[in-house]
């Protein structure tokens, strides 16, 4: 029997956003969205990890972190307990090139979350003694982190691609020690300006009296005229090189594979989100099939584009069990050579751009993730009317930017092979591939085991 | 509340539903469907439950429900290996199954014009499987993989995955892994798959939620179609769940071959999710674990510097369930320290009664919940099923606030003195194997 499948890609058009640029040039925009009593909020600023000073790197984070930790006005216990009193969420997360505060709250609770959104960026005070505790937890979580193997694969392969840029850095207990309070409001001074800022607010509410509201909280807000500065691009990758992570007693074997790729903002994304679902994109993907599906050598196999402002990575990756580390690493090289060398079939090729246009609408289900969205285009600089054009240049790749795509953006011979898990059983076998570099798990190379 | 246990399921189609009108239908061969019309954004879920998890497995079978959740996407009548995922993701579609210890579950979140795809794909697994003995090996391969991936490669997980329940429980059911032992997983075979899906995956052993963007005239038809033909099985055969209860609290030391810092696991046995006792538990979970005001992560992160991380909370089940603490230590602290002081906490509950005003803090969250679990088609399709599949009153999860509402600080002190005491107590002391911490 024919499965029924209906050949139609529904139309989905990007929610309207209404957009108002207040007086002090932060940008607000709306997108209503009333089926819940809620309302989400994002605000978004363009200053993120790439711009710690080098020495100390962690610095973004621990802003991030002690934000909430006490304003002018009211002490960290008050300020948490106005939020979680009603019922609501107001976070700080900040990532390689942007800083966020997110939160949600029930609509009748709006102007209340605007109050404390108000306090947090405009009045922190970085109590000397919370900046030091968090300093203190921080250096703990470099703990934390460096005992997950897929933190270890992707620091390592972070460095390898992206040097001398800042998305090579990563936070080292020397560094978070070498920050101190000032750091923190001298930079929160300077980085934390209006222009620049987008504020989103999505769900239910009433959209004038919102923008009277704003304008009234944020009135005081200024524009600092900071301006971010650029940075070095990163230097050309040695080739394919091997840097085996020894983590003693792995169970298991991650291995992660990346070429360098281009900034978000490239034109060529589009297609080469068409290329990555065809390759590793899913779980009907070609590695999934072949590693997992034909082989069972891992739980998945997978790539991902991992972009960001100034650059970016094509990554594939598997976990996989240590006797077929070889195997599994070659077979994913097959792959992608395979992409580079034949035509990608039709079906194939309209199979991965029906999914990406149709999972669209899947991805907009909620009004915390269209304001998501609404504020990446912002942050990126992706342009006006962006997520409308993202459906329709999906919707024109054909096999020959396929072929270009993979020719111009992927090359296995330049790859850097990041391979984590216990290395006296991994050694002999890697260094038939290619030159092997040994690191410990605070990533200093070592001589030998 | 009276109306929470008049919810009818129709035998055949009337009238066109309204927008979040709850209708319910039971085909003849006991398959029970629920449909929930929304029109947020133009997708539809499609969820379906079997009450059949790990508490169903046996002895030397343990990991086998799980497993058995793979076969159900390596082929079927019409459906071939790995088709079932491609076919709904070449739509745009997204696809996944879980197991519990309770029941499993299939779901499909798709473009709103591919309703009739999902539930024919459902339809086909449900009526018989086609498995090879190679796609068999394939998936035992895959699944011990993915307990590498998810347990033993991670620190503390084996612990809160495994470790928690197997202290905690004497009953079989519930003490052993949902993922099973590489033993167990070895020992499966391939008869056991079709004897499982003749004994557990027959259409009067679930329910199926469809949320979102359709028609209910339409799908009904689809529902039958596909559906009303599929033979019922036999009754299935029913699990003793019962805990004896223990006379003192049980412990046990773990060394972690990953951990970075010592941990303490601490659980609490406490009644079925059915319990009316759910509610004063629920609210005592965000007291003492929800957010950054929350009593634990104020006194133990914060204030005492006792803990790097907290979480914890009730874990509801069919059966008895657990309420249990995670907390990793901080590096200058001792175990013996961090544990006196939530021991105190849990005593100050027993002794006084919470604030009206942290009451009124706690059922605010639990409002707020209430609307997350409504903001995606896939979080309604999933409660509706889970209410269902436990109190057989889908229509009850719109009137859960209610309860909650009623709740008194009098009735979170009698919860805390009844379940947060030493004789329901299990605890983990987790230690780095490479000591470097001296306790």
């Amino acid at each position: 029997m024919k499965p029924p499948i209906d050949e139609r890609i529904l139309e989905f058009r990007f929610p309207t956003i209404q957009e108002k640029n207040l007086s002090n040039r932060l940008t607000l925009m709306l997108i209503k969205k009333p089926q819940l009593p809620k309302v989400y909020l994002r605000l978004g600023l363009p200053v993120g990890t790439k711009h710690d000073p080098s020495e100390k790197s962690g610095l973004w984070q621990l802003v991030a972190s002690t934000l909430k930790k006490g304003t002018l006005h009211q002490d960290y216990y008050h300020l948490v307990d106005r939020i979680e009193q009603v019922g609501g969420e107001l976070d700080v997360m900040v990532n390689e090139d942007f800083f966020i505060l997110y939160g949600e709250f029930l609509q009748e609770h709006l102007e209340e979350g605007l109050d404390v959104l108000r306090e947090l960026v405009l009045y922190p005070l970085f109590p000397l003694m919370e900046v030091e505790k968090e300093k203190f937890k921080q250096l703990s979580d470099l703990e934390n982190e460096k005992s997950s193997p897929e933190f270890l694969a992707h620091r390592r392969l972070e460095k390898a691609l992206y040097t001398p840029h800042p998305y090579a850095s990563h936070r080292t207990s020397q560094s978070i020690q070498n920050i101190v309070r000032d750091d923190l409001i001298t930079h929160h001074q300077l980085a934390f300006t209006s222009e620049n800022s987008y504020l989103v607010i999505a769900g239910k509410f009433d959209p004038s009296e919102t923008i009277r509201l704003v304008e009234k909280k944020f009135c005081d807000w200024t524009s600092s005229g900071w301006r971010p500065k650029a940075f070095p691009a990163p230097s050309a990758v040695i080739s394919n090189e091997i840097h085996l992570i020894h983590r003693p007693q792995s169970q298991q074997v991650n291995i992660l594979a990346g070429n360098r790729l281009f900034y978000r903002r490239h034109s060529d994304f589009e297609k080469m989100l068409v290329l990555n679902k065809i390759v590793g994109g899913g779980a009907s993907s070609r590695l999934f099939l072949n590693l997992r599906e034909e082989k069972g050598y891992t739980y998945g196999a997978y790539s991902n584009l991992e972009t960001y402002g100034d650059s970016g990575a094509f990554v594939a990756s598997a976990e996989v069990r240590a006797e077929v580390t070889i195997a599994a690493i070659e077979a994913l090289r097959e792959e992608l050579q395979k992409i580079q060398q034949e035509t990608v079939p039709r079906y194939e090729l309209e199979n991965a751009k029906r999914f990406l246009m149709g999972i669209f609408p899947l991805q907009n289900e909620t009004p915390a993730s269209i304001a998501g969205l609404a504020l990446k285009q912002k942050l990126y600089g992706l342009g006006e009317n962006y997520w409308n054009q993202y459906l329709k240049r999906i919707s024109q790749v054909n096999e020959q930017d396929i072929f270009e795509m993979a020719n111009r953006w992927i090359n296995v011979n330049e790859m850097i092979i990041v391979v984590v898990g216990d290395a006296e059983q991994l050694l002999s076998g890697l260094t038939q591939l290619g030159k092997v570099k040994i690191f410990d798990t605070d990533d200093r190379q070592v001589d030998g085991l | 509340m009276s109306k929470d246990k008049t919810f009818t399921f129709h035998t055949k189609f009337t009238s066109e539903p309204e927008e979040s009108q709850l209708v319910g239908f039971r085909l003849e061969n006991g398959l029970r469907v629920l449909m929930l019309k929304n029109h947020q954004a133009p997708v539809v879920a499609v969820d379906l439950w079997y009450k059949v998890g790990s508490k169903d497995e046996q002895p030397g079978k343990s990991g086998f429900a799980h497993l058995f959740e793979h076969m159900m996407f390596e082929g079927s009548e019409n459906v071939g290996k790995a088709e079932h995922i491609k076919l709904l993701t070449d739509v745009g579609g997204t696809v996944n199954g879980s197991t519990s210890q309770d029941r499993t579950n299939y779901w499909e979140v798709i473009p709103a014009n591919q309703l009739e795809l999902a539930l024919w794909l459902e339809a086909d697994r449900m009526r018989s499987l086609k498995i090879t003995r190679e796609n068999f090996e394939n998936q035992r391969a895959t699944v011990k993989e993915e307990r590498r991936l998810r347990i033993d490669n991670q620190p503390y997980m084996p612990v809160i995955y495994e470790l928690k329940d197997y202290i905690s429980y004497s009953n079989f059911a519930y003490k052993h892994s949902i993922m099973g032992s590489m033993e167990d997983l070895d020992r499966a075979t391939l008869e056991d798959v079709k004897a499982f899906h003749d004994t557990y995956y027959r259409p009067n052993n679930a329910v199926m939620a469809i949320v979102g963007d359709f028609q209910g005239q339409t799908a009904y038809h689809w529902v039958r179609k596909y559906f009303a033909d599929i033979p019922a099985g036999q009754p299935v055969p029913g699990v003793d769940l019962s805990e004896p209860l223990r006379q003192q609290e049980v412990r046990f030391t773990y060394h972690d071959p990953f951990a970075p810092f010592p941990a303490l696991l601490i659980s609490q046995l406490i009644p079925e999710r059915t319990h009316p006792d759910f509610y004063p538990l629920e609210l005592l979970e965000k007291i003492l674990f929800d957010g950054e005001s929350s009593r634990f992560y104020r006194k133990l992160v914060e204030e005492e510097q006792l803990a790097l991380h907290v979480a914890g909370g009730q874990d509801g089940k069919f059966g008895p369930g657990l309420f249990f603490l995670f907390a990793q230590l901080h590096p200058e602290k001792k175990i013996s320290e961090l544990e006196k002081a939530i021991h105190s906490e849990l005593e100050k509950l027993a002794e006084s009664r919470v604030s009206d005003s942290e009451l009124e803090k706690a059922k605010n969250k639990v409002q707020a919940d209430f609307y997350s679990q409504q903001e995606t088609v896939r979080s309604l399709a999933d409660v509706l099923c889970l209410y269902e599949t436990i109190f057989h009153q889908p229509q009850r999860f719109f009137t859960e606030l209610e309860r909650f509402k009623g709740v008194t600080t009098a009735e979170i002190q009698r919860a805390a003195r009844e379940y947060l005491s030493p004789a329901r107590r299990s605890v983990i002391e987790v230690y780095p194997q490479l000591e470097k911490f001296t306790q």
